[in-house]
C-alpha cells in the first residue's frame, strides 16, 4: 500500500497540476504522499534522460532515476535540502554524483529500495507515448538519402559526429546541420504534421 | 522550477547536447535547464524516443539506407544475421534472401574520387527506373554499402535488378559502375 501514490500518479497521468516543483518539494518535506507521487512523476523522467545521455543504457538510466529521486525525497524529509527553489540544482548534482559513483562501480541503492520500495520506477518512468513503428519507417523512407543515412548512423551505429562525417565525406558541421534538419522533418512526420 | 518555459531551448541545441556536440559550458547550461524545465525535457525525451524507433526500424531491416562499415560492425555486434553481396563494376550475382536473414547488404565497388554528387539508379527488368539522388559517400570509400528493405525483398519473386552508380558532374553524368542482381526467392 505504501506505493499507492505511484499507482495514483499513473492513473492521473493526464492531469496537469498547477503546483510548482518547489511547492511540491515543500509538501514532500512535510510527508505529503500525493505530492511525492506528483514530484516523482515529474523528476524521474528528467533524471532518466540525464542517465540515458551519460550512461547510454536504458536499464542503468532507470536505476539512476529511481535512486536520484528517492535520495531527493530523503533529503527533503530529513531537512538536508532546505531550499526547495534549488531543487533542480540538487537533483542535477545528485545525478552527477550517482553517475560518477556508478562509474567507480559503487552500488548504493539497496538501502533506499528497502526503505521506499522497488515497485516505483519502470511504469512511472516510461512517460513517452508508444511510437507507431510503421509510421517511423514510412517517415524514414521519406527523408532524403543523406538525411536518412545521418539519422541512422547517429541513432543505430551511435557514432560520434566527426566519425559519421569521416565515413560519409562530410564535415562535422555539415553532419550536424543535416541531422538537425532530418530530425525536425522526421519528428513532424511522425507526429502527423506533414 | 516550473511547468512553463520562458526561454525554451532550440531543438538544435537539444540535439547537439544529446550527441555530445555542445561545448562543455553549454552542455552544463543545457543540463541545468533540462532538470528544471518540463517542456524542454519532454521535447528531448520525444527525440530520444524517436531515435529508439529508428533503431528498431533499422534493426528490423525495414528501411533501405546507405550505411558505412561502422553500421555493419554495430549490426554484427548486436547479433543481426547479415547477408552480403559484393560486386565490382560490371559484376553480376545470383542472390536471394532467406527467412533467417535480418539484414541484406549490397556492396558496390567503385572509385569515388572527385565525386561530389552520386545518384543510384535502379531498374527492375520490365519495370520503372528508380533514382536515389545525392546519396552520401566519401571520396575515399572503395564501395557503396546499402542496407536493403527486407519486407520488399521477401515478397519478391524471380527478378533481375540492374543498378548504376552515376556521378553528377558539370558536363553531365559519368557512369562509375553497373551491377546486376539476379534474384530468386528462397522457400521458407
Amino acid at each position: 500500500m505504501r506505493l499507492a501514490y505511484a499507482v495514483r500518479a499513473l492513473a492521473d497521468a493526464d492531469h496537469v497540476p498547477e503546483a510548482s516543483d518547489s511547492a511540491l518539494a515543500n509538501r514532500v518535506a512535510r510527508g505529503d504522499r500525493e505530492a511525492e507521487a506528483e514530484l516523482y512523476r515529474r523528476l524521474a523522467p528528467r533524471a532518466r534522460l540525464y542517465g540515458l545521455r551519460h550512461l547510454r543504457d536504458p536499464a542503468a538510466a532507470d536505476d539512476l532515476a529511481q535512486d536520484v529521486v528517492l535520495m531527493t525525497f530523503e533529503s527533503l524529509r530529513s531537512g538536508k535540502l532546505r531550499e526547495p527553489e534549488h531543487l533542480g540544482s540538487f537533483v542535477l548534482g545528485t545525478c552527477r554524483r550517482v553517475v560518477a559513483g556508478l562509474r567507480r562501480g559503487v552500488a548504493r541503492r539497496q538501502g533506499l529500495l528497502e526503505r521506499f520500495g522497488s515497485g516505483l520506477a519502470p511504469a512511472v518512468l516510461g512517460d513517452a507515448a508508444p511510437l507507431d513503428l510503421d509510421r517511423v519507417t514510412r517517415c524514414l523512407e521519406g527523408l532524403p538519402e543523406r538525411e536518412r543515412s545521418v539519422v541512422v548512423l547517429s541513432f543505430y551505429a551511435e557514432r560520434r559526429t566527426d566519425e559519421i562525417g569521416a565515413e560519409l565525406g562530410l564535415s562535422s558541421a555539415n553532419v550536424r546541420v543535416v541531422r538537425h534538419r532530418a530530425l525536425a522533418r522526421l519528428r513532424a512526420c511522425v507526429e502527423g504534421a506533414s | 522550477m516550473s511547468q512553463d518555459c520562458p526561454r525554451p531551448l532550440e531543438l538544435a541545441m537539444l540535439v547537439d547536447y544529446w550527441f555530445e556536440d555542445a561545448a562543455p559550458p553549454e552542455q552544463e547550461r543545457v543540463e541545468e535547464h533540462l532538470m528544471e524545465c518540463e517542456g524542454c525535457s519532454a521535447r528531448l525525451r520525444a527525440i530520444v524516443a524517436l531515435g529508439e524507433g529508428v533503431r528498431r526500424a533499422v534493426g528490423d531491416g525495414a528501411v533501405q539506407v546507405v550505411v558505412t562499415p561502422a553500421f555493419v560492425e554495430t549490426a554484427v555486434r548486436e547479433g543481426l544475421r547479415t547477408r552480403e553481396y559484393r560486386l565490382p563494376p560490371g559484376g553480376r550475382v545470383a542472390c536471394t534472401v532467406t527467412p533467417e536473414d535480418d539484414l541484406l547488404l549490397t556492396r558496390l565497388e567503385a572509385d569515388f574520387k572527385g565525386v561530389s554528387r552520386l545518384d543510384v539508379v535502379s531498374n527492375w527488368e520490365g519495370g520503372l527506373e528508380q533514382r536515389l539522388e545525392d546519396v552520401p559517400v566519401s571520396p575515399d570509400a572503395r564501395e557503396l554499402i546499402m542496407a536493403q528493405a527486407m519486407p520488399a525483398l521477401r515478397a519478391l519473386g524471380h527478378a533481375v535488378l540492374r543498378v548504376r552508380l552515376v556521378a553528377q558532374e558539370e558536363r553531365g553524368e559519368r557512369l562509375l559502375g553497373e551491377y546486376t542482381f539476379t534474384h530468386s526467392p528462397t522457400r521458407g
